[in-house]
Order: structure tokens, then C-alpha cells, then sequence
């Protein structure tokens, strides 16, 4: 399941609308400890956003990234006490 | 059950390990992009583009199989009917503008004399990217940041925002939260975009507009940038809402065509 997510993620940061690959980064960050969420978020934000001197100062931000980050920590509590 | 416990505990060790090494790894790529002015980026780019022609190719291949020939020709038909009719609001709207211009004795734009430019194939989905932009096949040092890409009307549909690699970022026109100063039916406005080649201005009430006038910016040399859809005004409000949108379906653009900013 792990994997399945992980490439839907991936596949969907490239040709699916954003809500695909964010609903595999969530699912990814409450079942497992995923670093594979990590690197999803980096794809989209290398893939599509505006290099930081072009853009706006909000623009610059790696914000799925920034999400991916925080998502996957703010569920390690959750983890920690499910998990096995 | 002392074992047990002692397992899980160092798998949870690890885990968390192998997560924090992601979120270091992940803060270094970024600032090694940021300090290498977006290497990392055209390489994922030039990665991307090529997942989307081979998966474009499949599918089209899938098509001409016939195993989805009902889906196909419903699809085929849908595309088409679109198509025509951003083809014709398309030429509506350049005639409005060309009336306009008559009328008002002022050379907004000449279209006979336009700049030479670079016709590029998109190669990516509008729809897939978060911040409204979408990959083309022009790169530098044909492109350059700044310039404008043009629809085969002639609609400016977005600028280019990066021209590394073998692929060019173009960022859309209206992409949300993005604001661009233009002139609706004469008078300036301030164009907040919405994302999928819409946006809205707000502008006087006595201002006299319609639906289907032409909005343009002279900032990209008079170029227009879409149309007036529609028009709301309220005899309690000293303003009008002005909902603007491109004439071209941007999820079904195929080709593009990139000009000097100026």
C-alpha cells in the first residue's frame, strides 16, 4: 500500500490535479513514517513553482514542502501511539 | 514480550531517523536549487515534461487501439465543440478590439506589426500545477524570463518565469492572487486573477462595459489579455464587478506562441 501510494503521489505531482498528490502525502503521513511524502512535496514544488527571484515573496516559499514537513512530524505523536 | 517491545522501539528509532534524514535531505536540495539559481529545478522539469509526452503518447496510443472508443469519439466530439467555440469567442473578441479601435482613432496595437517570437508545444497540465503555471517546450536562449506567451489568438495567456534547461515555467496570467494593471473598455483596472484563465476587476459604475469587450494591458505592448464575461452592478454600490476570462481553454492548449516583453 506504501508503494501504491508513493507512486500515485509521485505519477499525480506530474500530471494529476494538486488534491491527488496531497491526499497520498496525508494517507502517507497517518499510516507510516514516510519519508516518501517528503520527496513528493520537493517534486511538486521543484516541478511547478517559479524560481524564488522571479516571484513573489510568498510565491518563493516552498509550500508544499513546508506542508509535507509539518504534516509528517504534527503526525508523529499519532504514530508513536498506534503504531508498532 | 520484553523483546517485542524492544524491536518496536528501535524500528520507531530508525523511522524517525530516516524521516528527520528526509527533511534535512529535502532543505539541502532546496538550498543547493536556490544557490545553483534552479539547476535542480530544470533537471525535475526536463524529468516531468518527459513524463507527460510518454504518458500523453500511451494514452493516445490507447485511444487509437479502440479498447476506449466510446469514451474516445464522446471525448473527440467534447474537445472539438470546445475548441469552436473558443475559436470563434476568440475572433469575436479580436473584432470587438479592432472595432474599438476604429472608433476610438487610437493605436492601441498594431497586429500587423507584431514581433518576431518562438512557437513552443506545452508539454505539461494546467491543472496539475498548485501555483498556475504549466511547462513548455522553449528554452533559453530563445526565451527569457519576462517574455510573454501568447495563445493563437493572440490572448497574452501568461509570461515565462523561468527559461532554464530544456523547458520554460510559464506563469499564467491570471494565476491566483496574481494582479496585473490593465484597461477595461478605456478606463484602468486593477485585474485580480482567479486561476484557469479568470479574473475580476472592479471599476466605476459609470463606466460603460459589457460582455465581450476586450481587456488589455499596456504594460505587454497593448496586447490583449482576455474578455469581459460578464458585468454585475448594483444600484447601491458606486462600483461594478467585472469578471474577466481568457477566450482560450487553457487545459486544451497545444501550442503556444512566446514574444519579447516589449
Amino acid at each position: 500500500m506504501r508503494l501504491i501510494l508513493t507512486i500515485i503521489g509521485a505519477l499525480g505531482a506530474l500530471v494529476a490535479p494538486p488534491w491527488v498528490p496531497a491526499v497520498c502525502i496525508v494517507f502517507l503521513a497517518i499510516r507510516y513514517r514516510a519519508w516518501e511524502a517528503i520527496v513528493i512535496g520537493l517534486l511538486i514544488d521543484l516541478t511547478w513553482q517559479p524560481a524564488a527571484d522571479t516571484a513573489a515573496l510568498l510565491h518563493g516559499l516552498p509550500l508544499f514542502t513546508l506542508a509535507c514537513i509539518v504534516v509528517v512530524w504534527a503526525f508523529e505523536p499519532l504514530r508513536s501511539q498506534f503504531l508498532r | 514480550m520484553k523483546e517485542r517491545f524492544v524491536f518496536g522501539s528501535s524500528n520507531r528509532t530508525t523511522g524517525r531517523r530516516v524521516l528527520l534524514f528526509a527533511t534535512v535531505a529535502a532543505v539541502i536540495v532546496l538550498a543547493v536549487d536556490l544557490s545553483t539559481h534552479g539547476t535542480v529545478r530544470s533537471f525535475v522539469r526536463g524529468l516531468a515534461s518527459h513524463v507527460w509526452v510518454t504518458g500523453e503518447t500511451g494514452a493516445q496510443s490507447a485511444q487509437q487501439s479502440g479498447f476506449f472508443a466510446t469514451h474516445a469519439k464522446l471525448a473527440r466530439d467534447n474537445a472539438s465543440l470546445r475548441a469552436e467555440l473558443a475559436q470563434y469567442t476568440g475572433q469575436a473578441g479580436e473584432n470587438t478590439e479592432l472595432r474599438d479601435e476604429n472608433a476610438q482613432l487610437r493605436a492601441l496595437v498594431n497586429l500587423a506589426a507584431r514581433a518576431q517570437g518562438v512557437a513552443a508545444a506545452v508539454v505539461s497540465s494546467y491543472l496539475s500545477s498548485p501555483y498556475g503555471t504549466f511547462l513548455i517546450s522553449a528554452h533559453a536562449p530563445d526565451v527569457v524570463s519576462g517574455d510573454l506567451v501568447l495563445s493563437e489568438d493572440g490572448f497574452v495567456v501568461g509570461k515565462i518565469a523561468d527559461a532554464s534547461g530544456s523547458t520554460s515555467l510559464v506563469d499564467e496570467i491570471f494565476a491566483s492572487d496574481s494582479t496585473v494593471e490593465g484597461l477595461v473598455s478605456g478606463s484602468d483596472a486593477s485585474i485580480e486573477g482567479y486561476g484557469g484563465g479568470n479574473a475580476r476587476a472592479e471599476l466605476p459604475r459609470d463606466v460603460h462595459v459589457q460582455a465581450g469587450d476586450v481587456v488589455i494591458v499596456p504594460a505587454f505592448g497593448q496586447r490583449p489579455v482576455g474578455i469581459v464575461g460578464k458585468v454585475e452592478a448594483s444600484a447601491s454600490s458606486a462600483s461594478q464587478k467585472v469578471y474577466i476570462r481568457l477566450p482560450a481553454n487553457l487545459s486544451s492548449l497545444r501550442y503556444v506562441y512566446v514574444v519579447p516583453a516589449r
